[in-house]
């Protein structure tokens, strides 16, 4: 069932970053993408009846863990993707300086008038 | 930590942890669908934010406690901060969006197959919650067995992070300070003046102040702040570490700036001091580093700070700092930044 | 304080980052620190060079700790030579940014410009040396955060929102790699290089095994920019400061194609059931690249655009080359690759000296442009004829030795060499004779001393071409004797 969710919020984050105008709701689309693929990595880790993997003196030898590797690898995931949104929120900050508007369309036609004048 | 440990072993397989997982997940397709319909930025920044905190929940369903408290940290508060600024800096809330129109329904179509492609292909994922699928049977075991001996903490995860594989922390700090480098560069500009006395008549508008933030600031933010700081030092013993302390503190000083959006005080020195501290947090990771590979180890090889196991944990202990102090004052400078810009931005549309 | 010598084999990567780090607190110019630091990093490369000869792979992880517990770096045949490639490529660069970039970039904020262009470097070479499949993730998200921000520092209008699309699709592109190997760390377990192979090799899931290799075949596909992802790739060349457009010759795509044969040739199990579909598919996407983006750089009247239309058609026809996977078909590429990369920097290059006192570089009105360096000139020429792909430079080998391997495997593809060849030289020579010969009067580029530094970073390259064009043969020697160390595993 998780991975059935993870395809699904694929799909629709790939859906709002192609088919949104406005910069930054591609941004958030963008996002929920990224956010699938970290659901994706913490299922493959987890262990029915067990603990998070923080290993105390006195555990029982056979007690049960979830596996520590993919939460690991998701921390740097999660850094990954605030880092770009930092950036994107500048990017988008200076278009609308440059431009005037943060809706996709217009920035291309204004880019086009551009073109054609000089 | 007893606590926690008990709480978890009482959910055995039973429906109920199953519902609730299931629930959360349906949640999340139903929120990310109403992102994707919606047509005003308000409700999108709201609704992700929600995405983040259901996943947070989520994780902490999947015995995952330190993933769940960067994302909850992280994602329901730093990234709905920077977007929200950033809307207020382009003045931008409602836009037009045409869902049905015919470039839309034929990606529409092709995502459908992608996504069919891989169901298909998913079936074979090795069962959900299985004991000895390769993912937890092969290394994970190692690092489960080898963390009380080798390392000498109790946390396998901070083990990982900050031993076995310190060089993708290292990546990741400087994946961090590469994004506020980014930002501070393209950003960063003089004030711009302005005509003094619109200023003035603008005044009162722009000092605003919610009457609860008092009570926040006093009761909520100190208690915050302490617990951020345990957090950090108890990195090697509970879930925790660098990042989420430096998230956390991050959080409380954004909540300061927000509610006294005071006007007159210059940001431009702050962000400048707090830009040179993201730059010395990831020195201290490197210097870390080269100082193991000057004792006579390999780079990153704890044990040969002091030839003992200690030395991991003094090890980890110094490049958690490292990192609290790098990803608190980036996460800092660019929301400054980003304020910085909006206020030029409102002031200069006031004058206009 | 005993040093281990064995430190040296990550020591560039640290060296770079540590200096990336110190620029912006320490110095206020920046020029010098990163040049020295770039200078480090290309004698080590070199130095690994002859280690690798002489011990055929060298190994290394940090922390001492086994193999697949920590992180590996490992220098073999493959990643020495594209170490070289990246570093001795940009020695060049950063010579002329000197000059290049106190004209591009203002005063207060080109210690951070540098320090930005050295994590890029760092960045790339992290991809090359790292041998493990997630800190090859991590080290292509810190070139690519990097190399948005130097995009988004041009001085034209449109720079911000091209980065911005660089950026929308270049995260999509990396996402798709970590969900590939994502899939595979679910079927296998493991993540370093070497342990995958050997898992893989024993493995049957096959469905989850080929979505896996679409998956990141699709997230690097993004970030090169084939066909039909290559919309990204003239907008960021063309409104990147000059310096910026160089090093993206030299360092990032380069770094993509790495990573293809080293995951594509040496590390995945291409046995399964439906990895010739995948090849032929590539083969047909790259076939399309090239002849549109010959057919849109004929039309370009900008010398930038037209340019990067001409980096598109070169790179995928390297991929196009790659996806025949035989050993000439690979030497071929190898030696492309490396002719392409420091021609294209050098054309970069010598795009920004014209700027110089231009608002744009529409090709029609830039007449005698070098009339006073005749050094410069004689650089640029070679520069323009080796690009094209015209006889005796090292461009033109690589093509005829292309043009053989396909023949051997199936005849109807030879057209391709062909149609690329014809564009090449029709471009080519539409730039030498707008560009060259007709006099101008002294419309004068900047007339100091420093000028004479951003034309050394242009001679140097035409040099290294000369280099390689004359000692062809061993170029070619050394290329075979990798793509046989890369197909030997199989």
């Amino acid at each position: 069932m998780n991975y059935i969710v993870v395809v699904i919020l694929l799909m629709i984050g790939l859906f709002i970053v192609i088919t949104s105008r406005n910069l930054i709701k591609k941004i958030i689309g963008l996002g929920i993408f990224q956010a699938a693929i970290l659901l994706f990595y913490i299922s493959l880790g987890k262990v029915y009846k067990a603990v998070p993997p923080i290993i105390l003196a006195n555990d029982p030898v056979d007690k049960l863990y979830s596996s520590p590797l993919p939460q690991v690898l998701m921390l740097t995931a999660i850094v990954v993707g605030i880092a770009t949104l930092a950036v994107a929120m500048s990017f988008i900050i200076k278009i609308n300086e440059n431009f005037d508007s943060i809706d996709e369309e217009e920035i291309i036609s204004k880019i086009k008038e551009d073109e054609f004048t000089s | 930590m007893m606590l926690m440990n008990d709480l978890f072993t009482s959910f055995s397989i039973n429906i109920s942890e199953i519902c609730l997982e299931n629930f959360f997940l349906l949640l999340l397709v139903f929120v990310s669908c109403a992102i994707a319909v919606s047509r005003s930025l308000l409700k999108i920044v709201i609704l992700s934010s929600m995405f983040s905190m259901i996943m947070a929940a989520l994780y902490l369903l999947m015995a995952a406690p330190d993933v769940a408290m960067t994302e909850a940290a992280i994602g329901a508060c730093i990234s709905t901060a920077f977007i929200i600024k950033s809307m207020q800096a382009t003045n931008s809330n409602e836009f037009k969006q045409k869902l049905v129109s015919l470039p839309n329904i034929i990606s529409f179509f092709i995502i459908i197959i992608f996504g069919e492609v891989m169901i298909y292909a998913f079936i074979d994922l090795p069962e959900y919650g299985q004991t000895f699928s390769p993912v937890n049977s092969y290394l994970s075991q190692y690092y489960i067995q080898n963390t009380p001996v080798e390392i000498g903490i109790s946390s396998s995860v901070a083990a990982i992070l900050g031993s076995y594989r310190g060089f993708d922390t290292l990546g990741e700090t400087l994946v961090i300070m590469v994004a506020g480098i980014v930002v501070y560069f393209l950003m960063l500009q003089e004030k711009k003046e302005l005509d003094v006395s619109i200023y003035k008549q603008g005044e009162i508008i722009y000092q605003s102040k919610i009457w609860m933030t008092d009570y926040i600031r006093v009761i909520l933010l100190p208690i915050s702040l302490i617990f951020a700081f345990y957090i950090q030092v108890h990195g090697e013993i509970s879930p925790g570490g660098g990042f989420q302390a430096g998230a956390i503190i991050a959080s409380v000083y954004i909540f300061f700036y927000v509610a006294n959006n005071d006007h007159d005080h210059d940001l431009s020195n702050i962000i400048k001091l707090l830009f040179k501290f993201s730059l010395v947090g990831f020195l201290i990771y490197i210097s870390m580093a080269i100082f193991t590979a000057l004792m006579g180890g390999y780079f990153l090889q704890y044990y040969a700070i002091t030839g003992s196991i200690l030395g991991h944990k003094i090890g980890i202990f110094i490049i958690e700092i490292g990192v609290g102090i790098t990803i608190f004052s980036v996460m800092l400078m660019i929301f400054l930044l980003l304020t910085h810009y909006a206020r030029n931005f409102q002031m200069v549309r006031e004058v206009k | 304080m005993n040093l281990l010598v064995e430190n040296i084999i990550p020591m560039q990567v640290i060296l770079l980052l540590f200096a990336a780090a110190i620029l912006p607190l320490v110095s206020k110019r920046g020029w010098l620190i990163s040049f020295i630091a770039v200078y480090i990093c290309a004698f080590i490369s070199c130095l690994m060079i002859f280690v690798v000869k002489k011990f055929g792979y060298v190994n290394y992880v940090f922390g001492k700790f086994s193999v697949p517990y920590g992180i590996e770096f490992r220098f073999d045949p493959l990643s020495s030579a594209f170490a070289a490639l990246v570093t001795i490529g940009s020695l060049p660069i950063f010579i002329y940014s000197f000059l290049g970039v106190k004209l591009e970039i203002e005063k207060k904020k080109r210690p951070t410009f540098y320090a930005l262009m050295l994590i890029n470097l760092a960045g790339s070479l992290g991809v090359i040396i790292a041998h493990d499949l997630f800190t090859v993730y991590v080290f292509i998200e810190i070139s690519s955060i990097s190399a948005y921000g130097l995009v988004a520092a041009g001085k034209s209008r449109e720079s911000a929102f091209n980065a911005y699309n660089y950026l929308i699709i270049g995260t999509i592109g990396a996402s798709f790699y970590l969900l590939g190997i994502g899939i595979i760390f679910a079927v296998t377990g493991s993540l370093n290089m070497q342990d995958v192979a050997r898992l893989l090799s024993t493995s049957a899931a096959s469905n989850l095994l080929g979505i896996s290799y679409i998956c990141v075949l699709l997230g690097i596909l993004l970030k090169i920019g084939i066909f039909p992802f290559h919309s990204w790739m003239p907008g960021v060349l063309y409104s990147a400061p000059s310096p910026v457009s160089a090093l993206f010759s030299v360092a990032s795509t380069n770094v993509m194609i790495y990573l293809i044969m080293r995951l594509f040739l040496d590390i995945f199990n291409t046995d399964i059931a439906n990895f010739a579909s995948i090849q032929k598919l590539l083969m047909i996407m790259a076939f399309i690249t090239v002849i549109a983006g010959g057919v849109l750089a004929m039309m370009q009247k900008e010398i930038r655009k037209l340019l990067a239309y001409s980096s598109l058609m070169n790179y995928s026809l390297i991929i196009f080359a790659i996806s025949i996977a035989t050993k000439a078909s690979i030497a071929a590429a190898l030696v492309m690759t490396f002719a392409h990369s420091i021609v294209k920097s050098g054309l970069f290059m010598s795009a920004g000296l014209m700027s110089v006192r231009r608002p744009n570089l529409i090709i029609e009105e830039m007449p005698g442009t070098f009339a006073k360096s005749p050094w410069t000139t004689a650089a640029f020429v070679i520069n323009v004829i080796a690009l094209s792909g015209i006889p005796p430079f090292i461009n033109f080998l690589g093509k005829w030795q292309l043009l053989v391997a396909a023949f051997k495997e199936n005849k109807s593809f030879v057209t391709i060499g062909i149609l690329a060849t014809l564009f090449g030289l029709l471009y080519s020579l539409k730039i030498i004779d707008k560009i060259l010969f007709k006099p101008e009067p002294a419309s004068g580029l900047v007339a100091n001393s420093s000028q004479i530094l951003m034309e050394c970073g242009i001679i140097l390259t035409g040099l290294l071409i000369l280099i390689m064009t004359c000692f062809g043969g061993v170029c070619f020697d050394q290329a075979q004797q990798i793509a046989a160390f890369i197909l030997g595993k199989i």
